[in-house]
């Protein structure tokens, strides 16, 4: 059923959300998983968008 | 007194079985976790637990019974509230064609399926009156989600007993004339006995029935981007949905 995630990449995506980008677990575990992915995809865009400024400078 | 939440879409979704409509909300992550702890586990039991609890949180129609659901109706809502929760598409990885001059066929492949097109088939469905002899016989019924656990812990069994027991939880009642009996008010003991006593020709009847349980279907055309060979294949119960 949820073979697109396991829960290792779960417990890391959620840590990392805490820990880095002042997500609180409510907000997570009251997200619907879909939410969530579009949520990490636009972080990940976020972060190389970020990356590629700072090599450009 | 708690009142109903109101801040989550919900979706109507109708049971094979019944076609009747329910109302459905999409799992939340930290359900999704639930799930997730029970696969984990590998323990059947704890995986049809996990299961259940998730339908009964997101069937928001008042009244509903997740033990009343029949199997094939229970593996249809996961899969309706895995599209509504997760998305429509899942890739499945088909394996390498033998004896292929193809490179593309000759390698596994990850192929992307859209779940709304898988459905219950019913056309395996078969009358549920199994006439055993002139006067005697048995109303059967498709397994419900409240025997599920049951089938679990013992569908690995090679006990004979075991086997029986699993007959037995497809029996509504037996007749005889105009008697009924309920498989609810026979013991154990009774039933084995009972099934013991049948003819192979009357047990395989039993066993036709059995499997014309409806099942969740989908059939998938891959074809070769290099040599365009054209395959079909049949994903068959949640298990081949999810490997």
């Amino acid at each position: 059923m949820l073979n697109h995630t396991s829960l290792e990449v779960h417990y890391h995506t959620v840590f990392s959300l805490v820990q880095h980008h002042k997500y609180s677990l409510t907000e997570i575990e009251n997200m619907i998983p879909y939410e969530l992915d579009i949520y990490v995809n636009f972080l990940l865009a976020f972060i190389q968008e970020q990356e590629a400024k700072a090599q450009n400078k | 007194m708690s009142l109903p939440k109101l801040d989550i879409i919900t979706h109507t979704v109708s049971i094979p079985s019944t076609k009747k409509e329910i109302r459905i909300r999409p799992f939340l992550v930290k359900e999704q976790k639930i799930l997730l702890t029970a696969l984990t586990s590998e323990s059947a039991e704890d995986v049809s637990s996990a299961t259940k609890q998730i339908v009964n949180n997101c069937v928001v129609t008042p009244g509903f019974d997740v033990d009343s659901l029949e199997l094939f109706d229970l593996e249809y809502l996961i899969l309706q509230l895995r599209i509504l929760s997760v998305g429509e598409t899942t890739k499945i990885r088909f394996q390498a064609r033998e004896n292929t001059s193809c490179k593309q066929c000759s390698k596994h492949r990850d192929v992307e399926i859209n779940l709304k097109e898988a459905g219950v088939d019913m056309s395996t469905m078969m009358d549920k009156k199994i006439q055993l002899t002139s006067t005697v016989g048995l109303i059967m019924k498709y397994p419900t989600t409240k025997i599920l656990s049951k089938i679990e812990s013992i569908k690995d069994s090679n006990d004979i007993d075991d086997l029986f027991k699993i007959v037995w939880s497809c029996v509504e009642c037996v007749y005889e004339k105009d008697k009924i009996t309920s498989s609810k008010d026979v013991t154990p003991k009774e039933a084995i006995e009972f099934l013991e006593s049948l003819s192979a020709e009357q047990f395989s009847k039993l066993e036709t029935f059995i499997s014309s349980i409806p099942k969740l279907k989908q059939t998938i055309t891959v074809k070769c981007s290099e040599c365009e060979f054209q395959q079909n294949f049949t994903l068959v119960g949640l298990n081949d949905f999810f490997v």
